[in-house]
């Protein structure tokens, strides 16, 4: 390695700036020796110990510094980078150095605070790691960013809930979307239900305005029975290929993309009898037979919670289950809608009586409802008496079997409790000792242990609802090939960051909503959506996207387009150009040196940790002074 | 450092999201810890090359930690999987060359873990001191030359090499594999700028380290100038003034080298060495079987079974009566750092190897790697003398055992492609022997390539230097010949054809279909152990 590259160039001119930080490094390390030692060192044109560096003293020192003593390049020795460096990096940039020019040396964290009882070495390895910074500093270059340009359009892949949310926020923002389905109608997982949570508003009838409004607007464009057949690109330039079925395949040019494509009910195969008894369904089922008006005559129904969930076929909770199932046992605990079937002529065939409460009633339920909920707690006392209006109106005995109750929220909890004053029965089981789902004499049985009797139970029902988790789509490996972003290990989407990126990939330009990246319900799906068209709007609006400045460079002489690189990368930044060679996607590139490390041709540079800057700092430190 | 006791000096690679912050953190928290290492800040533990290990023990560290994200945590969402993966491979081959693992260690550090910092650094640290200082003395410099005295140096190397007697008819350039692909590289010019004086332009300039010194000039010449040798000579100059080859897998190679020339230590080479295989460490034959388990680490991610090699040839022997000796002691044969300017590094190599060999009383020396086999034959005799043991291919011994009747091959049917390879071919001169050796068994029939023997292509990369996008079209055009002879299996006769040769194959080639280049590659012994019966 070419020790002095120096001599070629302009000699560089470095400043180096020592803080005491107070007595934080003052008064553990001998500032004064290590400022003595900097000035001594080759390249080194100025020195200079300050009280506090980060201090408008400290910063104006740096600057004039610069001027004074012509500097190209600055060593900061105080604190950590990781709060600092941008301070001193607008310092150095407002008195003309480029803010790569510069170098962070931390005498602090990693070296006063954690040897405050032995200042001799202290100061010893602040000189080492001050001549580590001014080795490095050598060989420091400027970096410009640059900006790519973006198309303003967007993709939504998903026409469900959220993918219509998603596409209609963009469109609403006068972007033009395509909104890709592979149904040959919009509207996703909820348009095969019947009925929802906290509305007694029909599935249907909730999402039948969203799939107006969205067959109304001219900014999307609808690609139904189609899918994603191939996407090339990154962001702000997207070239995706739309497949359709037996149609020629659409190409479309796009900024961003939405990945809004669901998910599925686990069909629970060998579970609780499914498949061998009719009238064992899964929720899901139960919704389409409601919807048909095709569900048996109920007397007792059973609902069996985490049906394959929670550490059977998969191992998370699926979150939507237990609401789902309190929404279905009320429904049919007061006979919504008539969902049960029972008509006035056959009440008449079995002597039923049909009650249509009138709307008098129905005022009044509501006010006792709210007063119930004001009453909050103090209420269940009232309760004990057993009050008649309690009773399930449609006299079917509801009961679920869980192993404990979800019901997350404000909203949901209160629903709980509605449906324990409606006499569902919430049956608590163990995963060691499961219900079972057994036929005896031609009639349906559900056998449990009651944990609170300690009792072996047996109970008649006529159907028996599996709650079972959704599960992510069969086709999400796919679209994650295409798209180049991850899925956990449960097959959803993975966002960047659980917690702060929750609706970007990691890789730019990617964004995710709704139940493909975990089970979602309806308002979570739209807040979610319209999280992530916001997210995606942002390189539409701004029409360029500033690419990452520290990003790898590739001597193409040197590439052979071997393609180790291109696995190693995290974030899909290099491909093979048409000449074989492999190209940096400077737009994409986050600088991580993945792909540095691993060419066997070191054909990479690894801006700003280059292999020499990164030497450099190896060999000073090992240096006998 | 001062005092009595050792204080061990220590580099520590951390990544800027986690460890380093965690280092932050013990900061912060006033967490006390000794004052050994110093941080070099890496934006993601994948950035930390397997050289710069080496590099940083090699300048002195007694121990080196790369520090990163916890599994799962990287902020470049898997850049810790590379540095794990990365990582074991570096300590294999620690172990392998004698210094150990346990000079470094690789810690997944969060940003909340303070404590840990600190307590890894306690740890390595005694660790570290445990261990003591790091036993890899300083290496010499390359030095430094003065323009007279390059000018003297190259005028002698002229006069050696037989360079003035070139006539600029350019039938170098028109044979040269390398010229081809990169019209701005001619073999020629490189002699005459050296005869026209321009000596600083050609040792600083890249030509000298483009050149795959694979001799297809050297043997078309019809006044016989000496181009590689010549182009050796200018590179052990070259090094001089800082002009320093880019050497494939970050250099690694050649610093493990450097450390068996340089340092005195125990490796752990025989791995390879299977219980059935039959051995010796004193006896007639010295079997030396070159870097192949340092190369068998490296690429432990390819299906090259290399170590397949070594246990062919002895499986051989022994089927021929014959027990050879193979040695722990033996070090790399300095062929790389000779080609990349380092003759005293070679030479250092050179006086180990020639002592074991007269210690273990070998009459006979067989090879396996070509690229020993001439180093053993054209560059240490040149600074020895001639040895009194004689230098044999495993080929030529494979040869004179079937015609002497002491080792019988099965027949089999299968048509086979040979690669010659430079060292072999062009630099030894050894044609029929691989042929003879692999026809010995009955049905084999070898297919000749349209470039064969003397004209044969070379991998493309020597003394991993020039691992670059005209090798790889080199490579493809001869696994495009290979593939043309419609053999079942293309047969290397060196380790690094081998290695080059399948990379190519197994890459995802731009413009290359798959069927023109995917054929079967096979080491020269195992084709000929195969046969055993």
């Amino acid at each position: 390695m070419p020790e002095n590259t120096s001599t070629e160039k302009e000699k560089p001119r470095i400043g180096v700036f020592i803080c005491h930080c107070g007595s934080n490094i003052g008064g553990f390390v001998d500032v004064k020796a290590v400022t003595e030692y900097a000035s001594t060192l080759p390249d080194v044109a100025y020195a200079t110990d300050n009280l506090y560096t980060c201090a408008e003293d400290g910063l104006n020192n740096i600057k004039d510094s610069i001027k004074e003593h012509n500097l190209d390049r600055v060593v900061v020795s105080s604190c950590t980078p990781r709060t600092h460096a941008p301070l001193f990096q607008r310092t150095c940039e407002a008195a003309g150095v480029n803010k790569y020019m510069f170098t962070f040396v931390n005498i602090r964290e990693h070296c006063s605070w954690v040897h405050m009882k032995e200042k001799e070495k202290a100061t010893q390895k602040a000189k080492d790691l001050v001549r580590m910074g001014i080795a490095r500093a050598r060989f420091l270059e400027p970096q410009e960013e640059t900006k790519v340009d973006v198309t303003p359009t967007a993709l939504v892949v998903g026409g469900g809930v959220s993918g219509m949310t998603a596409a209609l926020s963009l469109a609403n923002m006068k972007f033009p979307v395509h909104l890709v389905e592979k149904d040959q109608e919009l509207g996703g997982f909820v348009k095969n239900l019947h009925g929802l949570m906290m509305t007694t508003k029909s599935a249907n009838e909730t999402i039948k305005p969203l799939i107006d409004k969205v067959n109304a607007h001219k900014n999307i464009t609808q690609h139904l029975n189609s899918h994603v057949a191939s996407v090339e690109g990154f962001i702000g330039n997207y070239d995706v290929s739309i497949g359709g079925d037996g149609a020629e395949a659409k190409e479309v040019k796009v900024g961003t993309i939405i990945v809004a494509t669901g998910a599925v009910p686990l069909v629970p195969e060998g579970l609780f009898g499914y498949k061998e008894h009719p009238n064992v369904i899964t929720s899901t089922e139960f919704e389409e037979l409601c919807n048909k008006k095709e569900l048996p005559k109920l007397k007792s129904v059973a609902f069996i919670q985490c049906v394959g969930a929670r550490g059977q076929t998969v191992s998370y909770c699926s979150r939507i289950c237990c609401n789902v199932a309190i929404k279905s046992a009320m429904n049919i605990a007061e006979n919504r809608d008539n969902m049960l079937g029972v008509t006035e002529e056959k009440a008449a065939e079995t002597g039923e009586v049909v009650e249509e409460p009138t709307a008098e009633k129905k005022a009044e339920e509501e006010g006792s409802e709210r007063r119930r909920r004001r009453r909050g707690r103090g209420r269940r006392d009232e309760d004990e008496g057993g009050e008649e209006a309690a009773a399930p109106s449609s006299g079917v005995e509801v009961t679920v079997f869980n192993r404990d109750v979800m019901a997350y929220g404000v909203e949901h909890e209160l629903e709980f409790n509605k449906a324990r004053e409606k006499r569902v029965k919430f049956i608590r089981y163990l995963p060691d000792n499961l219900p079972k789902v057994s036929v005896k004499d031609g009639k349906l049985e559900v056998g449990y242990f009651h944990e609170t009797l300690k009792m072996e139970r047996t109970m008649p029902v006529d159907l028996v609802i599996l709650s079972t988790p959704l599960v992510a789509q069969p086709d999400a490996a796919t679209l994650s090939q295409l798209l180049k972003v991850p899925l956990g290990q449960d097959g959803f989407f993975q966002e960047a960051h659980v917690k702060l990126r929750p609706v970007d990939f990691a890789t730019d330009g990617v964004y995710v909503c709704g139940a493909c990246r975990g089970p979602a319900d309806i308002t979570e799906a739209v807040s979610q959506a319209a999280a992530a068209a916001s997210r995606a709007v942002i390189p539409l609006a701004n029409g360029f996207v500033q690419a990452e400045a520290l990003t790898s460079r590739i001597d193409e002489a040197k590439c052979s387009g071997c393609g180790t690189c291109v696995e190693a990368c995290p974030y899909s930044a290099l491909r093979k150009n048409e000449e074989g060679v492999t190209e940096v996607i400077a737009a994409a590139c986050k600088g991580c040196g993945c792909c540095g490390a691993t060419c066997p041709e070191n054909a990479i540079t690894m801006t700003h940790y280059t292999d020499q800057q990164l030497l450099a700092e190896a060999k000073a430190a090992l240096e006998e002074v | 450092m001062s005092g009595d006791e050792f204080e061990p000096n220590i580099v520590a690679f951390c990544c800027n999201w986690c460890s380093y912050a965690g280092a932050d953190l013990a900061g912060v928290s006033r967490m006390q810890y000794p004052p050994n290492a110093r941080i070099i800040r890496v934006m993601c533990s994948g950035r930390v090359e397997p050289y710069f290990i080496l590099k940083a023990l090699e300048l002195g560290a007694d121990g080196v930690l790369v520090a990163g994200c916890h599994i799962g945590d990287c902020h470049y969402i898997s850049g810790n999987v590379e540095a794990e993966k990365r990582m074991k491979t570096t300590q294999e081959l620690l172990d392998i060359v004698g210094i150990g693992r346990d000079r470094m260690r690789l810690e997944w550090i969060s940003a909340s873990e303070g404590q840990k910092f600190a307590a890894t650094m306690k740890e390595f640290t005694e660790q570290i001191r445990k261990l003591g200082p790091n036993p890899i003395p300083k290496q010499p410099k390359a030095g430094s030359i003065d323009p007279a005295s390059l000018k003297r140096k190259v005028d002698q190397l002229i006069e050696d090499t037989g360079a003035f007697d070139c006539v600029e008819c350019g039938k170098c350039t028109t044979v040269c594999p390398v010229a081809k692909h990169d019209p701005d590289f001619a073999p020629r010019t490189i002699v005459l700028k050296a005869t026209e004086g321009q000596t600083e332009a050609i040792t600083t300039g890249g030509d000298i380290w483009t050149c795959i010194t694979c001799e297809q000039c050297n043997s078309m010449c019809p006044y016989e100038v000496d181009y590689s040798g010549f182009i050796r000579g200018l590179r052990a100059e070259a090094v001089k003034m800082d002009s320093t080859p880019t050497c494939s897998q970050g250099g690694i190679i050649q610093g493990l080298m450097r450390v068996q020339a340089y340092g005195d230590f125990k490796q752990d080479r025989l791995g390879w060495l299977t219980q059935e295989l039959k051995v010796a460490e004193k006896g007639e034959v010295f079997y030396f079987t070159g870097c192949v388990s340092y190369f068998d680490a490296l690429f432990n991610d390819r299906e090259l079974n290399l170590s397949g090699i070594p246990q062919a040839v002895v499986k051989i022997m022994n089927k021929a009566g014959i027990v050879p000796v193979v040695s722990n002691d033996e070090v790399c044969c300095g062929h790389d750092l000779n080609w990349t300017g380092d003759e005293a590094g070679l030479q250092k190599l050179m006086k180990k190897n020639v002592d074991l060999i007269k210690a273990s009383g070998a009459k006979k020396v067989v090879f396996s790697c070509p690229e020993c086999m001439r180093t053993f034959d054209m560059d240490y005799q040149d600074f020895m003398g001639d040895f009194e043991f004689e230098l044999t291919h495993v080929s030529e011994l494979v040869d004179d055992l079937v015609k002497e009747g002491k080792l019988k091959l099965k027949p089999s049917a299968r048509k086979l492609t040979f690669q010659d390879s430079c060292r072999l071919g062009r630099h030894l001169d050894i044609y029929d022997p691989p042929r003879a050796a692999l026809e010995a068994s009955e049905g084999t029939e070898i297919i000749e390539m349209e470039n064969t023997r003397d004209k044969a292509l070379c991998c493309g990369v020597s003394a991993w230097t020039t691992c670059d996008e005209t090798a790889r079209k080199i490579q493809v055009e001869r696994l495009k010949e290979a593939k043309k002879t419609g053999a079942d299996c293309l047969v290397t006769g060196c380790y690094k054809c081998l290695i080059h040769l399948a990379c190519t194959r197994d890459n995802k080639l731009e413009g290359v279909p798959k069927e023109q280049v995917d054929i079967k590659i096979k080491d020269l012994s195992v084709a000929i152990a195969e046969a055993l019966e």
